[in-house]
């Protein structure tokens, strides 16, 4: 998207050589917005006003990452209405598409996995199936910050800002969707902090997204030896993509279970991963 | 820490809102920092303890916190506000400021008119968009990142990245037409 940044900047100036922006939302109407207490056209005015005022483009920017972060660290920041799973008719088309698929074609994969080697054909014939399936379709996990990181006792506080800093340098491919550049960066500062959970989380995240599955695999396995309740959830669902990704059906499976048997956003995800897996094996 | 809280002496329930205030004084100078771009320079390593200070006397303005994390978060949206405002006024903003370099242009009317011509033409070509295209290129064009416009929206993730990506060439091709090649 880098290329974009021309466009991008004659956008804002456009808009600043304009007519200057009237009626920018007070405080108490962007604290609406962001605690999601506003009406749905107060929301909208918002929205439509913020997208031709550079100013308050930059004030609800600023105010969604803070709610993002906040969120990390205060049980009191209230949930964003973000329909990250919601199921579409085109996804349930899809869906069943892959379960008919599925279906349909275990038992000639199966008769396939019996004729030839067995560790060279299940790659080779389950990948397809597997990972092709939207079931198994990956997506940007959320930038999370862990309590503990936040709130690292007074003493720590330089390391932390240190820290914190690197991780901002290293996260910020990752929230402009450049996973490639994301990868390098995370793993780099994985490398250097292997205790830490949140940079192995996200490159692990960035290398699934940037089809470099065992890479992913590991640094996933990383962040779950670190995974404190709050990213639980989160790294067994990447790491199960991995394992599928990475033609690994078992280690998906069992962490598949986990993830469908729990209470956490992904719950649902898994459970329908999870039988498209069974369906498919 | 002194924050004009802790007047006799620090209980447990005062430490914890001192730590909690500041996370979020932390949270919020890197969410300004994030959308300040050129700005960022002018924000200087102490505006951490002024945020901390900026959040404890919001907090201080309210009579009763009956749910103080929620309380907390409404502080520091105000105070992020606040942060943004003041770091908008500061002196690096000068050289990127669009009537700057409108003044620039003054002297040179080509120029001027070129810019003006550029400046129609996205306007005209953004309009040409559908408009839920128009509203993810908008979006996008602001600075905002697909989560953001996910969230801003309310739409899923296929369909924010479907949109922005379709959307921009659709923006790219009226301005060919227009013959702006961006």
């Amino acid at each position: 998207m880098n290329s974009d940044e021309p466009l991008k900047a004659a956008y804002r100036q456009t808009l600043a050589a304009g007519k200057p922006s009237v009626d920018h939302p007070d405080g108490a109407t962007w604290e609406r917005v962001i605690c999601e207490e506003a009406s749905a056209e107060e929301r909208e005015r918002v929205r439509e006003h913020a997208l031709r005022c550079p100013e308050c483009a930059d004030t609800y920017r600023a105010l969604l990452e803070l709610r993002t972060e906040a969120a990390a660290i205060d049980p009191g920041v209230p949930a964003t209405s973000t329909p990250v799973a919601r199921t579409s008719p085109r996804w349930v088309y899809a869906l069943a598409a892959g379960i008919l698929l599925a279906a349909v074609a275990t038992p000639f994969v199966w008769e396939a996995w019996q004729r030839d080697n067995a560790e060279s054909s299940t790659a080779s014939v389950t990948r397809p199936l597997l990972s092709a399936n939207p079931a198994f379709r990956v997506e940007k996990a959320p930038v999370l910050l862990s309590a503990s990181l936040a709130l690292t006792p007074r003493g720590a506080a330089d390391d932390r800002q240190r820290f914190l800093d690197e991780f901002g340098h290293a996260i910020a491919p990752y929230r402009a969707d450049d996973f490639a550049e994301a990868a390098s960066r995370l793993t780099r500062l994985s490398d250097a902090h292997p205790d830490v959970i949140e940079p192995a989380l996200y490159a692990g995240v960035s290398l699934l997204l940037s089809q470099r599955s065992a890479e992913a695999v590991r640094y996933l396995e990383r962040a779950k030896t670190r995974a404190t309740p709050e990213f639980l959830n989160e790294v067994d669902w990447q790491l199960a993509l991995a394992h599928v990704h990475a033609n690994d059906a078992n280690r998906a499976a069992a962490l598949l279970r986990i993830v469908c048997d729990g209470s956490g956003p992904h719950r649902d995800r898994g459970c329908a991963a999870l039988k498209v897996l069974a369906e498919g094996r | 820490m002194k924050t004009g809280r802790n007047v006799t002496g620090p209980d447990e329930k005062d430490r914890d809102l001192d730590a909690m205030v500041q996370a979020y004084a932390g949270v919020i100078v890197r969410a300004v920092r994030r959308v300040a771009g050129p700005r960022a320079a002018a924000i200087q390593d102490d505006v951490h303890q002024a945020v901390v200070v900026g959040l404890w006397r919001q907090l201080e303005r309210g009579q009763t916190i009956e749910r103080p994390a929620s309380y907390i978060f409404r502080a520091a949206i105000r105070e992020t506000i606040r942060l943004l405002k003041s770091s908008s006024g500061s002196p690096a903003v000068v050289e990127t400021d669009p009537d700057a370099i409108s003044a620039g242009r003054a002297g040179n009317p080509h120029a001027r008119l070129e810019g003006k011509e550029r400046e129609a033409a996205i306007l005209e070509a953004l309009a040409t968009l559908e408009p839920k295209r128009q509203q993810a290129v908008r979006a996008h064009l602001s600075g905002f990142d697909v989560r953001e416009i996910m969230t801003m929206f309310e739409w899923p993730y296929q369909t924010a990245r479907h949109l922005i990506a379709r959307g921009m060439a659709d923006l790219r091709q009226a301005l060919r037409e227009r013959g702006i090649d961006e």
